[in-house]
């Protein structure tokens, strides 16, 4: 099973306004996607989400659009750059009011030879194994970034120990001041699986 | 006040409900004179259970306060009279909207219908997000479906879905289309449950009734393979 990918919400009831997630199964390659479109300060609990709403649709379907004129048989790496062109042709209303300045995007893409995560706008990032998840990077490392749209193709990570990895957890770098210390676990470790699945928004 | 006048005082109210009168004028002297007679008299242990006495002491509510905790005041009045449950979990909401022990007040007075009654009271109040939230994580589906269906407002479905219960936040989004065919009540569901929506989106479909609400679901369903292919199917028949 190729490891999902999994954004971390925010710490409100409401906590995945302009979230999105996206699978593209592909012959060779299978890309699990993430991602978060923020909208700026908007008061209006109402209109925030109609905003957030209309932009994370409109990225994701033209995330999808993209990964479908991909190859059939396109490797991990085609897929990964076929999202990250796609991003950055995406239509202006993908990117919300701020004009993609608080886009995040985690990348998980699996095929016969490894598995690769890229993203952008991610404070911490994690493998979630049958235990828990456990820390992917150091602090500075570069799959930790700012968000907003790439100007180059992100870097990708490719795990060294797959096996058992379900999924590839990560925390928009918004969330950062939430999290604790940089190079502590971000309070993940402790919750039960069920707390922890409701963070990230996993359903049933 | 001695034993023996509050004695006398419990007679003349059990006489005067006896006799089909709501003893107002008495309770509301006691409010002015002594509020810890008034309490005795009104839901003390031997207190006349009387929906003619509950109405009387309804009218004598922060009097009554300020003998004993509403808590306390409102599970006692509740229990002394079925007829007049309704009337006095109302007046708990309208008074302490925003009390945790609402919750299970209201359980008792509706059923399975609680939360009517409280988020009636709380709707333009800053807290009716938490409220609902406080009835969905209590199983109360029902009242939160009638709430939407009621006030074509988005909370309800949203707490639903934040308690993770996809069946009722599918059938109350429906029941808020119903009511504001304008309503973002999709994009408060997906806020709350997260980006894996489809799943409780082709759930929407099912609770159906009409084809106009069926055109103010569509927009929402557009990208959703599952639920729009269901929707789709389900649109001809309505």
């Amino acid at each position: 099973m190729a490891p999902s990918a999994f954004l971390l919400g925010d710490p409100e009831r409401l906590a995945f306004a302009g979230h999105l997630r996206l699978r593209h199964d592909g012959q060779r390659a299978r890309l699990a996607v993430a991602g978060r479109v923020g909208v700026g300060e908007v008061e209006d609990t109402d209109a925030r989400l109609r905003a957030a709403w209309a932009a994370a649709s409109t990225l994701r379907a033209a995330l999808r659009h993209g990964l479908q004129q991909a190859a059939p048989d396109a490797d991990r790496h085609v897929l990964l750059r076929t999202l990250w062109e796609s991003l950055l042709v995406a239509p202006a209303a993908a990117h919300g009011p701020t004009g993609g300045a608080e886009t995040t995007l985690l990348a998980v893409v699996t095929d016969d030879e490894g598995v690769g995560v890229a993203a952008i706008g991610l404070c911490r990032a994690w493998a979630l194994r049958a235990a828990g998840p456990e820390p992917l990077v150091e602090p500075g490392h570069p799959l930790l970034c700012a968000p907003g749209l790439p100007e180059r193709t992100p870097g990708v990570l490719t795990l060294d120990a797959p096996d058992g990895v379900q999924a590839v957890l990560g925390a928009p770098s918004h969330l950062a001041p939430t999290l604790g210390p940089a190079d502590g676990d971000g309070g993940l470790s402790d919750l039960p699986g069920a707390a922890l699945a409701r963070r990230f928004g996993i359903r049933p | 006040m001695s034993r023996e006048r509050l004695a006398a005082l419990r007679e003349e109210v059990a006489r005067a409900v006896e006799d089909g009168h709501a003893p107002r004028a008495l309770l509301q002297q006691l409010a002015g004179q002594d509020v810890m007679a008034l309490a005795e008299v009104v839901v003390g242990p031997r207190a006349a259970p009387s929906p003619l006495l509950v109405s009387a002491a309804l009218e004598v509510l922060p009097a009554l306060e300020e003998a004993i905790a509403p808590k306390a005041l409102y599970q006692r009045l509740v229990a002394l009279a079925v007829e007049t449950r309704a009337e006095v979990l109302t007046a708990a909401a309208e008074r302490h909207p925003l009390a945790d022990w609402l919750v299970p007040l209201s359980r008792k007075v509706e059923g399975t219908a609680a939360g009517t009654v409280h988020l009636r009271a709380v709707a333009d109040h800053p807290a009716f997000e938490r409220c609902c939230q406080a009835h969905a994580e209590a199983g109360h589906r029902e009242g939160l479906v009638a709430t939407a269906a009621a006030l074509g407002r988005p909370e309800p479905a949203a707490m639903l879905a934040l308690a993770g219960d996809a069946d009722g936040a599918a059938e109350a989004v429906v029941r808020t289309l119903e009511r504001a065919p304008d309503s973002a009540v999709v994009a408060w569901v997906g806020a709350a449950w997260g980006p894996g929506l489809d799943p409780l989106l082709a759930r929407t479909v099912q609770h159906l009734r009409d084809g106009a609400t069926a055109a103010a679901l569509a927009p929402w369903l557009d990208g959703w393979p599952r639920a729009g292919g269901l929707l789709a199917a389900v649109r001809r028949a309505l």
